[in-house]
């Protein structure tokens, strides 16, 4: 046998680590450094196409119909998506983002984006492959969404000068809905409170009564009557009843409620009133007015004079509260009093409906308010709670300023808790965010608006119930923010 | 060949914190998006969170997440508000948190310098330094990009003379 020298080995041993680093080391590492190149522009191009649908889908308010918002979200994905990818990075090539619109849930909009890039492979290429295509898709979906506004127009956001931004923020706020999908209504109260415009999914182009026109006109003027409101919008989201959407309230306002809604305020005996029977009134720290009982609470929507059917009365708005004391024994009756006072009003009007649509607060069999709870609202609000109300010897919450004061802070709170209870119940499941501004002598205390919100910082917070922003804005330059951090929570985007 | 072994490993290295730089950047846009507020504690300990083993604290740490609202001011606002100076027809900050360590690099968006402690950015309208650099894309008035830029210091794959002055960067506008 012939023996190979020691000088051929160390040969062989050469060839082998040759061989093993063309064809085993050399195809490993540039497989390491390819794919690891790969990995990272896929990551790269999800994040891409990620922030491709979500810009798409909030940027479905552009359209004015189905067509349009199409082709708005397709624009929208496109200029992110490129924004995301810059061309050239890790040798990207041929970013491609297509939008879809799958079919979707009812009362829902679907977005898809599939997205794809090309890589060059630096070793790869050896091997035959020269570049390599990645893909990804991502989707977001946007439920439809009913939503009443309640704006605050009292008199202080005229004194602090704040109506203006008010009307801008609002303004804009309303701009991220979906004309022709949502559905958008609005409440403004001082010491009145009205629907101005019912929820409707032409809010941006009804024309002269559309929401934008409304909100441009408001004047602010008047005292904060905000349980009344607040309970009005609900009563809207209630009666278009469609648990499929997203039911919402935003709630605005910048004072402490010193205005309360009574279903019948007792008139006393000695008042200069024509007729002395109970009536239904608003009555503000700093008067009121107040009318004949209607069936359920009655649109009221004058803010600086009485209503005229207050005959012989000294009581009226623009005068002080003495004036109102003069007629009015107190806020609430007791049993003693009866259940059925002056129905019928000064001025004869019906005191028939016993169904009035506001499905609020508790019905009695015959008139709406006959039984009414004496420590409630106009709308069923308690007028009870954290804050305490004073009462005479027979259990009446007795008129006056604190009292008044107390009593519109505990129907707001209550409000809350009503809407929220009575929602789940419903299937509605309203969720109401709230924005307060603290510029003004009697801002809104936090804690009230945490409770309203039912946000995390309330003192009782309920988990098991929708969950709202509260958002405190300390100057009225802060409200567009407010309100556009209020519409980003409401888009719930999810992917 | 220990050549191209330094330098396969300093690339992987280097690509494995790009892409969990990426991610993280990417998660926390998701959250910034959808309107949360990263100028709360509890917040700022869900990034922290996200960001683990990178290193990051709330206010110190080896990186910085930086989140900016972006907006597009038409003249035609500048015009029916009356405002003189005015950034008619720019893209400007409108919202600006850092969380992190926010010695290691600043936005490439540009520096407000009226910044409240909610994030908000005080006069954008009007205030020069609002003006964003923003090359990415031009929006629509009314339109919001919300930007997210993450940066991780990275020491750990510094080489002096090689490699110097490692980090990660990663932007994501949403």
């Amino acid at each position: 046998m012939k023996r190979i020298s020691t000088r051929n080995r160390k040969g062989v041993v050469m060839l082998m680590f040759g061989t093993l680093l063309i064809f085993v080391l050399a195809p490993c590492v540039g497989l390491a450094v390819d794919l690891g190149v790969a990995y990272a522009a896929k990551a790269r191009l999800q994040s891409a196409s990620d922030g491709a649908v979500i810009a798409a889908t909030r940027s479905l308010n552009r359209g004015l119909d189905a067509g349009s918002r199409q082709v708005a979200a397709n624009e929208t994905a496109q200029r992110f998506f490129n924004a995301n990818l810059q061309a050239g990075w890790l040798g990207i090539s041929n970013p491609t983002a297509t939008v879809t619109f799958p079919v979707a849930p009812p009362k829902t909009t679907v977005i898809q984006v599939n997205a794809s890039i090309e890589i060059s492979t630096y070793f790869l290429r050896v091997l035959g492959t020269d570049s390599m295509t990645l893909r990804t898709s991502s989707g977001a979906s946007r439920r439809d969404v009913n939503i009443m506004v309640v704006l605050d127009r009292s008199g202080s956001l005229e004194s602090s000068g704040s109506c203006p931004a008010l009307r801008e923020a609002a303004k804009s706020f309303l701009y991220t809905f979906q004309e022709g999908r949502d559905k958008v209504g609005l409440v403004t109260y001082g010491t009145s409170y009205n629907v101005d415009q019912l929820l409707s999914q032409n809010f941006r182009t009804g024309g002269s009564g559309d929401v934008i026109n409304v909100i441009d006109n408001i004047t602010c003027t008047g005292w904060t009557n905000s349980a009344a409101a607040l309970s009005l919008a609900y009563d809207q989201l209630a009666a278009m009843n469609e648990p499929g959407v997203l039911n919402a309230i935003l709630f605005f306002t910048d004072g402490q409620p010193n205005t309360i809604t009574m279903p019948r305020l007792k008139i006393a005996a000695a008042s200069t009133c024509n007729s002395k029977g109970n009536r239904f009134g608003v009555v503000t720290q700093g008067g009121g007015i107040f009318q004949a009982l209607a069936p359920g609470p009655p649109p009221i929507t004058m803010d600086s004079l009485p209503i005229s059917s207050s005959a012989g009365c000294a009581f009226g708005m623009g005068t002080d509260l003495a004036n109102v004391t003069a007629d009015v024994e107190s806020l609430t009756r007791s049993s003693a009093d009866g259940n059925i006072g002056d129905d019928t009003g000064e001025e004869g009007q019906s005191a028939d409906g016993a169904s009035s649509g506001h499905g609020s607060g508790p019905h009695g069999s015959g008139h709406r308010w006959d039984n009414w709870p004496g420590d409630k609202d106009a709308f069923g609000n308690s007028l009870n709670g954290y804050s305490p109300v004073a009462t005479d010897g027979s259990g009446r919450i007795t008129l006056d300023s604190n009292n008044i004061l107390n009593a519109g802070i505990n129907a707001l709170a209550n409000a809350g808790t009503r809407i929220r209870n009575e929602s789940a119940a419903n299937g509605l499941d309203v969720v109401i965010h709230v924005i307060g501004l603290g510029n003004f002598t009697g801002a809104p205390a936090l804690d009230l608006l945490n409770r309203v919100a039912n946000s995390p910082a309330s003192p009782v917070h309920d988990p098991s119930k929708p969950i709202g922003l509260m958002i405190y804005a300390s100057d009225a330059g802060e409200l567009e923010a407010a309100f556009a951090q209020v519409g980003s929570e409401m888009l719930r985007l999810s992917m | 060949m220990v050549l191209l072994l330094f330098g396969v490993t300093l690339i992987g290295l280097q690509l494995g914190q790009s892409v969990r730089c990426a991610q993280i950047t990417r998660d926390a846009a998701s959250m910034f998006v959808r309107g949360l507020d990263f100028t709360l504690e509890n917040n700022q300990n869900i990034l922290v969170r996200l960001a683990q083993g990178m290193g990051m604290e709330k206010n110190s740490g080896k990186g910085v997440m930086i989140f900016t609202k972006v907006t597009w001011v038409p003249q035609a606002e500048c015009t029916a508000a009356a405002l003189a100076p005015c950034n008619g027809d720019r893209h400007v900050i409108t919202q600006r948190v850092v969380v992190g360590n926010t010695s290691l690099r600043q936005s490439a968006l540009g520096q407000p310098d009226s910044v409240e402690p909610s994030g908000l950015v005080l006069d954008y309208m009007q205030n020069p330094t609002a003006i964003a650099n923003f090359p990415y894309m031009q929006l629509h008035a009314g339109e919001n990009a919300y930007v997210t830029e993450g940066y991780f210091d990275t020491p750990e794959i510094n080489f002096p003379g090689y490699h110097t002055d490692p980090g990660v960067y990663t932007i994501a506008l949403y």
